[in-house]
């Protein structure tokens, strides 16, 4: 075998997770490359969850429903994946809470009970799926140790033992050819962006999905030498990192959109006194409270026009590691250099969603610095500049004084209502603006995999399953990935030769549909699924085999 | 430079008793420059309203932010630079309605800031409506009849969320209320100081309070039953009362800065650990 899905189903709140993560990483030393998804309830224990894991020969970055290996723990997990079930399905599981005719049925509460390994009723499983899939014992130990070290030997107790009560199947090959590469989740990747490009602060108030990257920050904070900030509400997370980018501190906010929300008015404020900051907006199931845990890109129309006037920014939506870390790292680069609100815009499945990460694959992400001021005469912090940019400065300066506001300013940022004035700094916005399109040509806005005349049109956590996809179907993908400003002439040429384009989104309006539309492309079919739950590669094989010419 | 002026032009109303907080702030900051405080390390920080615009009219940093936010700010610039001195001007609409669980939670962290809240006790920009001080009898055009509901003692409210330096002034007694203003700069740790500003068009209470307020000196500066008693001596409802002011309450406790530490700016380390991180990811 050269590819395995791997399920693990059971009670919320036990360990899924982990183990779900566990068996990524061993198959990843095997040199595979992995991508895993969940699936989990709010509920901090009980009701359902499962993970799914996913390993490759080649890069991937979608699951498959198809089931090959099912860690059963209860019922439920046999129960709410018939679908996915075939007779080709081995499963595990605990003969304790379920009853079931086929597969190994392991009794797990005596066999923790002999080995006296309380609590290590998972890692039972992972060595019974080690030993069903061949895998040598030696990674198995080896991946362990390096990845959960913590009450080691009775965590081996219990893999060994499960290792013992299953049968060899057919073995899971090594792939040598591969490299190791690391298992990040998309919030992991977006938080090493910001940090490669020079973040030194991150605010944030906890909320799915994006709360990986405040953990991620916490977890380094003293080694990365940055400040982890939680303030008691979004709109104070906000202003708060308003107040670091004031200071010529790189800053960034991480939220959903209950809490980007909130944070809307200082997204304005931010636009008027032209301070850096970048928005991590992790979408999830909506309006409202929605279903907290599930996917969902249904807020591209709300980042695009979020708070009142007129104003440039940035949006990009990564589709994987790679590109998490690569666009967030562009993200505040871009944020410091036209002084503009840039946003990061993810979603559940992509935040916490594993992802084999080759950091080769991608230009090195540094810190690019904005426009500094040189230090002559006296310091302005609205200057005018034939570009629109006003080179900047942070206090303390000596003899100097930094000035920045929300109302509209002169140049050395006093409040004024003369209506040239006002005007002027509309029209510095839009210098910004264009100067910002022409810069963005540079860069890979809209990519494109694959060849044909039929193509997939997609943006963010879609990715991995269109390419997936239209390579099966022999057709082309186009992927968006900068939203605003919006990339035409990108798009135009990777529409070049295309017949039928294909909209592939998680939401019920087609909103990249919409927005290409009104650039004048024509839009001719949408698969649109908006249940909360990503597009397996099967489910969108078939549902663009209906609407293909 | 012998003052701190901008060429901003002064748009309070004549009379308006935000004249006496900015001359008292010029006064004391110019002192400070000249016992050889840096200049450049003071901020001003305001919200929206009246009060917000006295940024405009001092030539020092400054960042005029948006209706009720200015605490948050203040706390992230004294994060990035615990060297700076940061002053918050907020209003009572502001600070008070607002922006009041970031006053409540700057206290509680004991973020190293001084508030002083321009307590006119009307929405003067917004041309007179209803505020959380308003007294009882007063007749706002939105609460024509009269208040709908009570006051609130924001210095109580203040001491319960762990304010460590916590004060009222009245800017017509001058001295009192610059001594007041000079301790609260000084003091390390949060301060706030409730400010008897008057909005002469819309709330004009100069008469009541040249006739009501006293100043007190208190010698047991931290005790908090003491403390209290003057705070609750005067609940903003009645008018023609005695009201105290006067430094209530402080003390000195670990401050929000303090479990922080510097920022790092070196690039080559930090590539060192992301490699790190990364290893162990994999």
């Amino acid at each position: 075998m050269n590819t395995v899905t791997v399920q693990i189903g059971g009670k919320t709140g036990y360990g899924i997770h982990e183990a779900g993560v566990l068996v990524g990483r061993l198959f990843a030393k095997m040199g595979y490359n992995i991508y895993i998804m969940e699936d989990y309830p709010s509920i901090i224990k009980g009701g359902y969850e499962f993970i799914k894991i996913r390993a490759a020969k080649e890069k991937i970055g979608a699951h498959k429903d198809h089931i090959d290996l099912l860690l059963a723990m209860n019922q439920d997990a046999i129960s709410r994946s018939k679908d996915n079930i075939s007779k080709e399905t081995k499963i595990i599981y605990n003969s304790d809470k379920v009853d079931n005719e086929e597969g190994l049925g392991l009794p797990l509460k005596s066999i923790i009970k002999e080995e006296s390994t309380s609590g290590k009723e998972l890692y039972i499983m992972i060595g019974a799926l080690a030993k069903t899939l061949d895998l040598q014992w030696d990674l198995v130990d080896e991946v362990l140790k390096k990845h959960d070290g913590k009450d080691l030997e009775n965590k081996l107790k219990a893999v060994k033992r499960g290792y013992e009560s299953a049968e060899k199947g057919e073995p899971l090959k090594n792939q040598e050819d591969n490299k190791v590469l690391p298992v990040i989740n998309g919030s992991h990747a977006i938080s090493i962006g910001l940090l490669k490009a020079g973040l030194n602060a991150l605010v944030g108030y906890p909320m799915t999905p994006t709360s990986p990257v405040l953990e991620f920050m916490a977890k380094y904070e003293k080694d990365l030498g940055i400040h982890v900030v939680l303030p008691e509400s979004e709109i104070a997370v906000i202003m708060m990192a308003l107040g670091y980018s004031y200071m010529g501190k790189r800053s960034a906010v991480a939220t959903s959109g209950g809490g980007f929300s909130l944070m809307v008015e200082a997204i304005g404020l931010a636009a008027q006194a032209e301070l850096p900051i970048v928005v991590v907006m992790g979408q999830r199931s909506g309006p409202s409270t929605g279903m907290p845990t599930y996917t969902a890109q249904t807020d591209l129309n709300f980042v695009q026009y979020a708070s009142q006037g007129e104003f440039p920014r940035l949006i990009v939506a990564p589709g994987d590691a790679e590109e998490g870390v690569y666009w967030s790292g562009i993200a505040l680069n871009k944020a410091w250099e036209y002084q503009i609100p840039a946003f990061v815009l993810t979603d559940k499945t992509h935040c916490l969603g594993y992802y084999s990460y080759d950091e080769k694959s991608i230009p090195k992400v540094k810190v690019e610095e904005g426009l500094l001021w040189d230090g002559k005469g006296t310091y302005k912090r609205y200057a005018k500049t034939e570009g629109g940019i006003s080179p900047l400065a942070f206090p303390p300066l000596k003899d100097q004084v930094v000035k920045a506001t929300g109302y509209v300013h002169d140049e050395a940022g006093i409040t004024t209502e003369n209506p040239d004035i006002a005007k002027g700094i509309a029209d510095k916005r839009s210098k910004k603006k264009l100067k910002l399109i022409e810069d963005m040509k540079s860069y890979e806005t809209v990519k494109t995999y694959g060849e044909g005349k039929t193509a997939l049109l997609c943006w963010g956590s879609n990715k991995g399953v269109c390419m997936e996809a239209s390579k099966l179907l022999g057709i082309k993908t186009i992927q968006v990935v900068m939203i605003s400003p919006f990339p035409k002439e990108a798009l135009a040429k990777a529409l070049e030769g295309v017949e039928q384009l294909i909209d592939v989104e998680c939401n019920s309006e087609g909103q990249l549909a919409i927005l290409v539309k009104q650039y004048g492309f024509k839009v001719d079919e949408t698969v649109l699924k908006y249940d909360g739950r990503s597009i397996s590669v099967e489910n969108l094989v078939e549902e663009v085999k209906k609407v293909i010419k | 430079m012998k003052d701190l002026k901008t060429y901003a032009p002064i748009e309070w109303c004549p009379g308006c008793g935000n004249f006496g907080i900015l001359s008292i702030i010029e006064e004391i900051l110019l002192e400070m420059k000249e016992n050889g405080e840096l200049i450049e390390n003071f901020i001003l920080l305001s919200g929206v309203g009246n009060h917000a615009k006295i940024v405009d009219y001092i030539h020092v940093n400054s960042f005029y932010t948006i209706h009720g936010r200015a605490v948050p700010v203040a706390e992230a610039i004294k994060l990035a630079n615990p060297d700076t001195k940061v002053i918050c001007f907020v209003g009572d609409g502001d600070g008070f309605a607002e922006g009041l669980s970031h006053l409540i939670f700057a206290a509680k962290r004991n973020a190293d800031l001084t508030i002083l809240v321009h307590d006119n006790r009307t929405y003067g920009l917004a041309t007179g409506q209803f505020t959380p001080t308003s007294q009882s009898s007063y007749r706002a055009s939105t609460m024509p009849e009269g208040a709908k509901e009570v006051s609130f003692n924001p210095l109580e409210l203040m001491m319960a969320s762990g304010a460590s330096f916590i004060a009222r002034g009245y800017p017509l007694k001058k001295e009192h209320f610059k001594s007041i203003v000079l301790e609260a700069i000084n003091h390390k740790g949060f301060s706030v100081v409730d400010v008897l500003q008057v909005c002469v068009t819309f709330n004009n209470l100069y008469e009541d309070y040249n006739n009501s307020v006293n100043e007190e000196s208190i010698k047991d500066i931290g005790n908090r039953e003491k403390a209290l008693k003057l705070i609750r001596a005067w609940n903003y409802s009645e008018t023609k009362v005695p009201i105290p002011t006067g430094i209530f309450y402080q003390e000195e406790r670990k401050r929000f800065e303090e479990f922080y530490s510097t920022l790092k700016e070196d690039g080559a380390e930090r590539s060192v650990i992301l490699d790190d991180i990364l290893e162990s990811l994999s």
